[in-house]
């Protein structure tokens, strides 16, 4: 039953203060994991307050969100670079994301491939910026012609940042 | 022993909370008779660079007649960052799109980042140790 509960995990100092007996609570929703006290493992589960209940307000929270379908894992805070200009965004936009895949805590993760239901969550990203990568040259050779032709690239950046991040 | 609480210095992140744009002053230079301005005087008489300044209010734009070819100085509260630009013999809507594209900066150096994601957080599911799984999970060499 208590199969982790002497599990000096190395996870962060926030997991030295759960307390077996507020998990024991929780562990019929887990069920069909055959788990104990505390997952030894991060556990998928569709019961959503079991991540509510371990994110520790929402500070020990992480997810991933889709943007051109490449996902991207954040917590509140962080910085994405995308290697594309997106359309029709400015700085200083909030952008409000609708493919979140992925919500996890310390030891639970929420999923859904086709998206989460944007109630549970609270995602909000700004636009800081928008630049490019430094200017550098491409050269190409074609078959039959002796000279090398040369193609400057500048590629755009976008730099967001996750300004929100916490369940509903 | 009393309890002392680890202090901890919250770091100002631009986009975290409030978002300010970087770019706050733009200066536009150019010459009243010089053919290398001649872009810049059209967008200045057909009001395209008044639209630009109504529709980012928080960007103080400076138009400033001088000899010589045409300049655009962009300023950002990033650090006090300033950067000239040469906006010569550019059509009207070439130097619009320089504007454009340049306010939209923050002011730092160019860099290409290979990461997807920048964090400065804690990992929120900590390091995995194998020495630490519980027993029944551990990998069996």
């Amino acid at each position: 039953m208590i199969k982790n509960a002497i599990n000096p995990s190395l996870r962060g100092g926030f997991q030295a203060f759960r307390g077996s007996m507020m998990m024991r609570s929780m562990t019929s929703s887990v069920g069909t994991n055959n788990i104990g006290d505390i997952p030894s493992q991060t556990v998928s589960t569709q019961n959503f307050n079991l991540l509510k209940f371990d994110s520790n307000g929402s500070k020990n929270l992480y997810a991933i969100l889709r943007i051109h379908n490449i996902p991207y894992l954040v917590t509140k805070g962080d910085k994405i670079i995308l290697p594309t200009k997106l359309k029709g965004v400015k700085v200083g936009d909030q952008l409000d994301i609708n493919k979140v895949t992925t919500l996890g805590s310390p030891n639970f993760t929420f999923n859904d491939n086709n998206g989460i239901n944007k109630d549970l969550y609270n995602l909000k990203l700004n636009v800081v910026e928008i630049t490019r990568e430094p200017y550098y040259e491409v050269y190409r050779k074609k078959q039959r012609c002796r000279r090398l032709k040369t193609f400057p690239v500048e590629n755009y950046q976008t730099v967001l940042t996750i300004n929100e991040l916490s369940l509903a | 022993m009393p309890v002392k609480a680890i202090p901890k210095v919250s770091i100002a992140r631009n986009g975290v909370g409030t978002l300010v744009v970087p770019c706050n002053k733009i200066q536009i230079q150019y010459c009243n008779w010089g053919g290398s301005s001649q872009g810049v005087r059209d967008l200045l008489t057909n009001g395209q660079l008044n639209n630009f300044a109504s529709n980012n209010k928080n960007i103080f734009i400076e138009v400033i007649k001088k000899s010589g070819h045409p300049t655009a100085t962009f300023h950002y509260s990033n650090k006090d960052k300033v950067n000239e630009i040469d906006i010569k013999n550019l059509k009207f809507n070439e130097v619009l799109k320089k504007i454009n594209e340049y306010s939209q900066r923050s002011g730092n150096e160019l860099f290409k980042w290979n990461h997807k994601v920048l964090s400065i957080n804690q990992s929120t599911r900590g390091i995995w140790s194998p020495m630490h799984e519980a027993k029944s999970d551990r990998y069996k060499i």
